[in-house]
């Protein structure tokens, strides 16, 4: 049962299967949920569109076709309901413009025995994470949290692969400078 | 796998709270349910919907096949000669149907090849007379068969009355130990006679008044039979060119013998 594809699960739900839905949801709400987490850092909100996103899924299930991955139609909804939330509540983000070219490795003096550090650096990065603009973070937490690849990313937002290579070097980048800022 | 995304995937544990996975569960589960009610309530209403259409166009063309025989047969006249040659002739199936015409029409045949053969005596047990009243009721007046027709009306007069009684009403004396009944049809020929109990025994119910056609036709032939019998060939044979006259297409040679 936990074999099918999520593609599968959701053609049986739209068949009225809820168990199907029900091992859909186990699978990825987690990751969703703290997509929405770490955007807004702010719960009840997160908790409210990620009801929301559910919801519509649930409702579209009729309408369903295998066009693509299901979890790329979901980040879809998700990122949709996430842009129209943004714009309701006039906080959309500026675009960020860093000419800062500068190539970045991603180490920063972290000991990963020490639960202590990591812990610290952990709450500074979601801190960090919240403070980067919205499309570096969307690629970031993409990345992150759906482990879609940056061209499955680019194909999903449909824009060019260069442009979120670059968003996503520059979002890591950011994120080490304030946690070095931060130290 | 760089530091930063190290760190992030160390410590992202965050999960959904559990009253909200309920709560999206739960309205999956109601999304299936409502989704299936409503392919059952389909079909409740589907069904009955496609059954009263089905009888109602069944019933619309079997009235519209039953207009279409009924303007399509041929109208037959009583005393037409088409009919005999028609039900002779292989055309007889187009008026194989069962339709009240036919069903006269057949009756009429059957009355005019019965009166062509000798009718069989039945001995009856002890038949008494019924009464007068009802035998009146039967027969049309002299004095009015003489106004449509007078030679009839006349030779309706030299009739005794009881002959013409005897012929459709009995009475029996003993009960009949069966009950006998049969349809009298609307058009005025009896099938037959039903014997029905009541408190005075069993008595045959008169047949319903027949038309006046067919009455006359049985009437003119007894009288004729009379006037035979009693040797008055004169009167006879009046009766008889009347009768040709009037029944074209019955056979008089064997009067026209014994005259």
């Amino acid at each position: 049962m936990t074999d099918r594809s999520d593609e599968e699960l959701m053609l049986a739900f739209a068949n009225n299967d809820s168990t199907a839905f029900e091992i859909l949801y186990t699978r990825h709400k987690d990751s969703l949920y703290r997509y929405f987490l770490r955007h807004l850092n702010n719960e009840a909100i997160s908790q409210e569109l990620f009801q929301d996103s559910w919801m519509k899924i649930i409702n579209s299930k009729q309408n369903y076709q295998v066009k693509a991955k299901f979890k790329t139609w979901m980040y879809t909804l998700a990122h949709n309901r996430l842009v129209d939330w943004y714009r309701r509540n006039n906080l959309e983000s500026k675009s960020f413009v860093d000419n800062n070219e500068e190539q970045f490795d991603g180490t920063i003096d972290w000991n990963p025995e020490d639960e202590f550090q990591t812990k610290r650096l952990s709450k500074q990065l979601k801190l960090a994470i919240a403070k980067l603009p919205f499309e570096q973070r969307e690629v970031f937490l993409l990345h992150q949290e759906t482990l879609m690849t940056l061209p499955q990313i680019s194909e999903m937002l449909q824009l060019g692969l260069e442009k979120i290579k670059s968003r996503y070097r520059y979002a890591i980048n950011k994120l080490r400078l304030n946690l070095e800022d931060m130290r | 796998m760089s530091t930063i995304e190290k760190l992030y995937q160390r410590n992202n544990k965050e999960s959904s709270p559990a009253e909200l996975d309920h709560l999206i569960l739960a309205a999956a589960k109601q999304s299936c349910e409502k989704e299936s009610d409503r392919k059952k309530t389909k079909w409740i209403y589907a069904l009955p919907t496609a059954a009263v259409v089905m009888l109602s166009l069944s019933l619309i063309i079997n009235l519209q096949n039953e207009n279409q025989t009924i303007n399509t047969m041929p109208v037959f006249d009583v005393e037409s000669p088409e009919l005999e040659t028609l039900s002779k002739t292989k055309e007889k199936s187009l008026i194989k149907k069962e339709t009240p015409k036919r069903k006269r029409e057949q009756r009429l045949e059957e009355m005019v090849q019965e009166s062509q053969q000798p009718t069989p005596v039945v001995a009856a047990p002890q038949i008494e007379e019924a009464p007068k009243i009802e035998a009146k009721k039967m027969y049309a007046e002299p004095s009015i068969l003489e106004e449509t027709n007078p030679t009839i009306g006349a030779l309706s007069r030299t009739v005794p009355a009881k002959q013409i009684e005897n012929e459709n009403s009995f009475k029996f004396k003993k009960p009949a130990k069966k009950n006998i009944s049969y349809n009298i049809a609307d058009d005025g020929f009896a099938d037959s006679v039903s014997l029905i109990e009541n408190d005075k025994g069993l008595e045959i119910n008169k047949a319903k008044k027949p038309k006046k056609d067919s009455n006359t036709f049985l009437l003119d032939i007894n009288k004729l039979d009379q006037l035979i019998e009693q040797q008055k060939f004169k009167q006879a044979k009046e009766l008889l060119t009347v009768l040709k006259q009037k029944y074209p297409d019955y056979d008089f040679t064997k009067y026209d013998i014994s005259i």
